[in-house]
């Protein structure tokens, strides 16, 4: 089974890597273990929202705050040229495959299903941001039975904002009120006009924005939130819930149908066994059934400690899971002081070069891999609001860095 | 014997400060005797030492071969508590277990200590216990039968305050004694301060229940009590690994015990001297002796799923004829402090959860005999009236009750099967505000997932009720003081629920960790 390019986890570095090399016409395979964290993922791009921990002040505009970061963070390593492209390109490669975000250049302030700001590069075309709810008298709609949107504190937070909310409880479109179950009985619905006027009737006079939980739709939300909008006569926006997290899945399930289109094969429930590497390169992985999968080139995009990408042992040891590769460790766990905790366990992962490459002993251990996302050690996507920002510029240069790669051996 | 100087007729009063089961226990004693009672506690009920054991209520047969005396006094309290409040205690008995490295002759001591303590025993088949008890160690030499039981705490006390106030007792809680009034040789009155303002409780008598905090209560009215302070570590691991609560049979010692309770198992617990009662953080380090003293016994512990680690403070008390070097004794101590020339005042110290109810009986008869009152205690024979509020800390009764009532919600914790029904139960007829006061009614946060659903959930029906509601810090605290416990035990599969957590709350609810640490009041 040969490919030019193996790439293991489904994390959203692992899909741009994938999709970004297919598109230049290379064959790609793709190996997770599960569906990755996009299924947690409140849907926006959120590129640098804070540098520090408490009450430091919210970063505005990401491309300037890059450089006050650690000169080993993924960021610092690829250089603002490369981050630039890379959102580029998705924005360009999002939008072909249906998903509309909204991109100005600096930070906006999404609002979270805790009622609270959080700063956010790129919002999804319908995710509610402060800028968007401010000066107007907004309808916060729960629909009964939802527990994955903590409506009493999404009011709380919008009026002490000053925003007047009000709470409005309705019926679920379907029989299940699960997040992902009611964005699919909205896409299974030809026409939901009537419904959505039924639930004008229980606005207040005046209303100017309809705020849902973000489950309008999984696969069909362009239209959902059309007719949404159509019905109700005021713009209908989508705060995020709790996971599993639907747009989130929609951004998994939109990029993961134009890898098939171009070709690349993705198995899900695989895991590698062993790798067949000599001569600075790996040629092949044995997964945990014995299968052997060939390839030209090797991308470890496995989702750091969350996704299973890096294990912590009871010493606290921290291992790479697929390659065995170095990591840089951390400081140990300890309860008084648990975001530096928590920070050494993000920080904790693979120590690369600027092209991406592992390296051990200040030396590259193998030429023709290249490691991204979470797998990579020096950032801290939790503090810096940072995910999807990283794993858009990391994937997007392993593929280039892949590619170029691959055309000197060609 | 001094009487206090009130009108005949009048109820004497009194003051039991301190809400953990000894405070509450001497509170309940004292109404059943007559007196006009009022309870104070700093924090919420039970969220002391109370909270932060094992949760074992004890047969006694751990100290039989240190002071059998104790032992015996466990074994009487143990069956009395499991009749008072039955649904606070889980009869899930007791084994000690023998290996092939521990001192041989220990266990024909231990047999006769418990027949000596009146414990019934009973010595099984080693192959029977091991093949019973798939998780312990494959070298038990030994194995004995006690009836060890676990109790939940939270349901204990607030089982003993719901009755307290019943009977027209009050019941202070968030409320800080400021100040004791000693004037002329007696206690006046209890300046305690609460709900934001300060307000002044005329009293006969004080008792200073305050457990590892005597000393600083005692203090407030010029008093000395001399207390030894040991931290106890406890390891809480997924599910319940082992079907009763299983102990080495061994001197006693550190590390030695295994109980399970509720949906998960805890084991512990270490020792070390301290000086803060407040001492309730675990190092990295004790972390380890705990896992390499348990391995021993459960072999490949490493390899389990740890929830979280925790600490309590026990305050024992030294007696004057006990040897040194030997291991403290769990004894308690009444102290009349007129002795000191302070009448009215009294400090009960040492002891355990199991003994409680002895130890507030000891309090009754020395307040009674100081006010020149002939009341017999009731407290053993008296029932408890059922609690009515809806803390069902069962998964499995969660679930028998729904389907009986037809009702099939998705819980709101999963972990621990808690419905939104049983929770806006709880914030409507007991004006519960905060997520720590609920979980510990509900045992919500307590499970696998430590709070990462249900803390934003439950917070969404808080708000709903309460227009005051601070989501950033209230939520933030829960989860802080979650981490804090999560922190220690991160490896394998937890490691990632750590994360998991920490996306949730950080990358979806926008919620910002701040690097002051929170009051150790709410760590369990």
């Amino acid at each position: 089974m040969n490919t030019d390019i193996l790439i293991f986890g489904a994390e959203l570095d692992a899909l741009i890597a994938a999709l970004r090399l297919s598109q230049r016409g290379h064959g790609v395979r793709v190996l997770a273990a599960g569906a990755g964290s996009l299924h947690y993922a409140p849907g926006g791009i959120h590129m640098l929202g804070y540098l520090s921990e408490g009450d430091g002040e919210a970063v505005s505009s990401p491309m300037a705050g890059i450089s006050a970061l650690d000169v080993r963070h993924p960021y610092r390593l690829l250089g603002a040229e490369r981050i630039e492209s890379a959102l580029d390109w998705f924005f360009a490669a999002a939008g072909k495959a249906g998903l509309k975000f909204r991109v100005n250049g600096a930070n906006v302030t999404a609002l979270t299903p805790a009622g609270l700001g959080l700063p956010v590069y790129a919002p999804t075309e319908k995710q509610a941001t402060m800028e968007d709810l401010r000066g107007r008298k907004v309808a916060v709609v729960r629909f009964r039975g939802h527990r994955d949107l903590p409506a009493g504190i999404v009011v709380s937070g919008l009026s002490r904002q000053g925003i007047e909310t009000t709470l409005v409880t309705v019926d679920p479109p379907g029989p299940s009120p699960e997040s992902i179950d009611m964005a699919r009985a909205f896409d299974g619905q030809a026409d939901f006009g009537k419904y959505f006027a039924g639930i004008k009737a229980c606005f207040p006079e005046g209303t100017e924005c309809a705020l849902f939980p973000a489950v309008l739709g999984l696969d069909s939300h362009n239209r959902v939130a059309g007719e949404a909008e159509a019905a109700l006569g005021m713009p209908c926006l989508e705060v995020p819930t709790l996971p599993p997290s639907v747009p989130g899945i929609r951004l998994y399930r939109a990029l993961t149908r134009e890898l098939e289109r171009n070709g690349v094969l993705l198995h899900l429930g695989v895991e590698a066994g062993e790798i067949i590497a000599g001569d600075g390169k790996c040629t092949a992985v044995r997964d945990d059934m014995g299968r052997v999968y060939e390839a030209s080139a090797f991308i470890v995009a496995t989702g750091g400690v969350l996704m299973g990408g890096l294990d912590v042992d009871s010493f606290g040891k921290v291992r790479e899971t697929t390659f065995a590769l170095e990591v840089f460790q951390g400081a140990p766990l300890d309860a008084q002081t648990v975001d530096r905790s928590l920070a050494a366990l993000h920080q904790s992962g693979v120590e690369c070069d600027a092209s991406l490459r592992p390296v051990a002993g200040g030396k590259r251990v193998h030429d023709n891999l290249f490691v991204t996302g979470r797998t990579l050690g020096h950032w801290n996507p939790s503090l810096e609001a940072s995910s999807e920002g990283v794993s858009i510029a990391t994937g997007w240069a392993a593929a280039e860095e892949a590619r170029i790669y691959l055309e000197g051996e060609g | 014997m001094t009487r206090t100087s009130r009108a005949d007729g009048d109820r004497p009063r009194a003051v039991v400060i301190g809400g953990g089961a000894t405070g509450c226990g001497v509170a309940r004693d004292l109404v059943l005797r007559g007196l006009d009672v009022t309870l104070v506690e700093y924090g919420d009920l039970g969220s002391g030492t109370s909270s932060r054991f094992h949760g074992m209520l004890q047969s006694g047969a751990r100290y039989v071969v240190s002071d059998t005396r104790y032992a015996a006094e466990c074994m009487e309290e143990r069956r009395i508590v499991a009749g008072l409040v039955a649904n606070a205690v889980e009869l899930s008995g007791g084994l000690f277990v023998a290996l092939d490295e521990d001192p041989p002759e220990f266990a024909d001591r231990f047999a006769q200590g418990c027949r000596s303590a009146r414990i019934p025993v009973e010595e099984l088949d080693p192959g029977r216990v091991m093949s019973d008890q798939p998780a312990i160690s494959r070298r038990v030499v030994r194995a004995f039968s006690v009836p060890d039981a676990t109790i939940n705490s939270w349901r204990l006390v607030n089982s003993l305050a719901d009755d307290i106030q019943g009977r027209g007792g009050l019941v202070l809680s968030r409320h800080q004694v400021t100040a004791i009034d000693v004037r002329g040789g007696r206690v006046r009155a209890v300046i305690v301060k609460g709900n934001g303002s300060e307000r002044r409780i005329e009293t006969d008598i004080v008792v200073n229940a305050s457990g590892s905090w005597s000393a600083r209560v005692a203090a407030l009215a010029d008093q000395r009590v001399d207390l030894e302070l040991t931290k106890g570590a406890i390891i809480v691991l997924a599910h319940r690994l082992v079907g009763a609560v299983v102990n080495r049979c061994r001197p006693p010692s550190s590390h030695d015990i295994i109980v399970p309770t509720g949906t998960v198992s805890l084991f512990g617990t270490t020792s070390e001297v301290v000086e803060d009662p407040d001492t309730t953080t675990v190092g990295a380090a004790e972390i380890q002796v705990l896992l390499d003293g348990a391995e021993p016994l459960i072999p490949g512990i490493r390899q389990y799923r740890a929830l979280r680690a925790w600490a309590g403070v026990r305050p024992l008390v030294k007696p004057a004829d006990w040897p040194d070097g030997t291991p403290l004794s769990r004894r308690h101590q009444v102290i009349d402090h007129a002795e000191d020339g302070l009448h009215g005042f009294f400090t009960v110290c040492g002891g355990s959860l199991t003994t409680h109810r002895s130890m507030a009986e000891d309090v009754g008869n020395h307040v009674c005999r100081q006010l020149g009152l002939s009341r017999p205690c009731r407290t053993a024979t008296t029932p408890l009236g059922e609690d009515g509020a809806r803390d069902h800390w069962r998964p499995t009764e969660n679930y028998q009750r729904l389907e009986r009532e037809g009702r099939f919600d998705i819980p709101i914790c999963e972990c621990e099967a808690v419905d939104g029904a049983a929770i806006s139960e709880l914030i409507e007829t007991r004006g519960m505000k905060r997520l720590h006061d609920l979980r510990r009614r509900l045992r919500i946060g307590f499970g696998p997932c430590q709070g990462t659903f249900c803390g934003p959930r439950v917070a969404g029906l808080l708000a709903e009720a309460d227009p005051d509601f601070r989501t950033e810090a209230e939520l933030g605290r829960f989860w802080s003081e979650r981490l804090k416990g999560m922190a220690l035990t991160a490896w394998g599969e937890q490691a990632r629920q750590l994360l998991l957590s920490d996306a949730v709350y950080r990358e979806t609810l926008g919620i910002r960790l701040g690097r002051e640490i929170l009051p150790a009041e709410d760590h369990r």
